[in-house]
């Protein structure tokens, strides 16, 4: 397990990010991008989502190590991956209508995934397990956002 | 008799995964007809159309259509009796609503031989249960069309679609009727900034059993008119149930504004319900006076046109 454990983080934090994107990929269509960029834009977006989930679990352990929790750097990295297993789901967001609401719903499940997760492993309270995965979540979701996306990111989508 | 069931629950659940495909990839016709990843057949244009005095009306048929060209024997009667009543009436009957591109379910498309064997049976066999493939398809074009994000997208190229039919009419910058049943009405409501953009002229909604959403494009109506049978009940329900924008608590969406400045009217029509029989196109039910639904509904909507 202890080779496969990483390697499965990654496999996962890698699907649940094409899902997402995948989901979220009508803003590349209505801004007109190429079959090429789209995949660009799909290929990057995936990096950047596993980056930004890694950057997440960095900040759970800064903010756990403050708080004086028992978390080490693996073990947030692993957390913060099998807290997005509801984001397999991303593509649903593509559905009109109900993919609107589904975006939103599966950002919330992941957020409290990983607050139940760091309750249980460090046996924080509530308050403080929130406040340790809060603000990792608030930059990963931003950043990987299309309908946010700034700079370089945001030119590589294209305007509508 | 176990393995009839068995059978029977594996083609249920072949129908859900079908249908949320269906759902799913609906969003794609209009979306690669606007990133331009779709050709799109280039349409025919008459020589010169000869100007016409009017009234122009659009018939948007409800999630049950299957392209342009078809439309049930029941609201082929209803259009006549509409043009009986209303001399001179221009009726654009012919774009299909359920398509970004105007393109019927068998026109140039990866299912079209599903949708073609779904149609010869539907006509051998009406109201069968695969039926409800195809009106899964074109509810999916109608969250598509009223949906925030693919809406803008699929309502001008619908929009398009109707100009373009209008201006073949002989149109003359005449206010625009759109005459709607059922889903048609999301239609409508979406198409009606664009198609006010194109044509600059005044556009008035009037629906059969019309079920709306709280599309934003209701700010461009000039004057919504649904006639609901008091029979009814549940498919024009549908869109206040799914939609928070049409709920009264919801004080500041588009809906809400609309029925503030006095747009929306709500007509009671007789005990007439959504399909089947008794439905708002039916010859063979009458009202107590004696005059057919279909009657009365073209009344109704002809009254309408004449007021303008």
């Amino acid at each position: 397990m202890d080779f496969w454990e990483p390697v499965l983080a990654l496999g996962l934090l890698s699907a649940a990010g094409l899902s997402d994107l995948l989901g979220q990929s009508a803003v590349l269509l209505l801004n007109r991008v190429s079959p090429r960029r789209f995949l660009l834009c799909l290929s990057l977006g995936g990096l950047l989502f596993v980056a930004s989930a890694l950057s997440w679990a960095l900040g759970l352990f800064t903010l756990a190590w403050l708080f004086g929790l028992k978390l080490g750097l693996l073990r947030c990295g692993y957390l913060v991956a099998y807290a997005h297993i509801p984001q397999l789901f991303g593509v649903l967001v593509f559905l009109p209508h109900f993919g609107a609401y589904l975006f939103h719903l599966l950002r919330a499940w992941v957020f409290f995934d990983l607050v139940v997760a760091v309750g249980w492993t460090t046996g924080a309270s509530l308050p403080v397990a929130i406040l340790c995965s809060l603000p990792g979540w608030a930059l990963h979701f931003s950043l990987t956002h299309l309908g946010w996306a700034r700079g370089p990111w945001r030119r590589l989508m294209g305007r509508p | 008799m176990s393995w009839i069931l068995q059978h029977l629950w594996a083609l249920w659940c072949f129908f859900w995964l079908l249908s949320l495909w269906v759902a799913l990839t609906s969003p794609f016709e209009a979306l690669r007809w606007w990133a331009g990843w779709k050709s799109v057949p280039p349409q025919l244009e008459p020589a010169q159309p000869v100007p016409q005095p009017g009234p122009f009306a659009v018939y948007l048929t409800g999630v049950a259509g299957f392209s342009g060209d078809f439309l049930s024997r029941r609201e082929r009667g209803f259009l006549l009796r509409l043009q009986e009543r209303v001399p001179g009436l221009q009726i654009v009957d012919d774009v299909f609503p359920y398509s970004a591109t105007n393109n019927p379910l068998d026109g140039d498309r990866l299912l079209r031989w599903l949708w073609v064997w779904l149609q010869k049976w539907r006509l051998r066999i009406p109201n069968n249960v695969f039926d409800l493939l195809i009106i899964m398809h074109n509810i999916g074009q109608t969250l598509v069309s009223s949906d925030r994000r693919y809406g803008p997208a699929y309502n001008r190229g619908v929009a398009e679609a109707v100009a373009r039919r209008l201006q073949q009419k002989g149109f003359q910058n005449q206010p625009v009727h759109l005459i709607t049943y059922s889903g048609g009405a999301q239609i409508a409501v979406g198409i009606a900034p664009y198609l006010k953009q194109m044509l600059s002229v005044p556009i008035y909604v009037i629906s059969l059993g019309g079920v709306y959403t709280d599309d934003p494009g209701i700010g461009a109506v000039d004057r919504v008119d649904d006639f609901k049978g008091t029979r009814d009940h549940v498919m024009p329900a549908l869109g206040w149930l799914l939609y928070p924008g049409r709920w009264r608590g919801a004080f500041f969406s588009p809906w809400n504004q609309a029925r503030r400045e006095g747009k929306l009217h709500w007509h009671a029509c007789g005990p007439i319900t959504h399909i089947g029989s008794t439905d708002y196109f039916s010859a063979k039910r009458q009202l107590p006076d004696g005059t057919f639904f279909a009657d009365q509904s073209a009344r109704l909507v002809a009254s309408r046109l004449h007021q303008r």
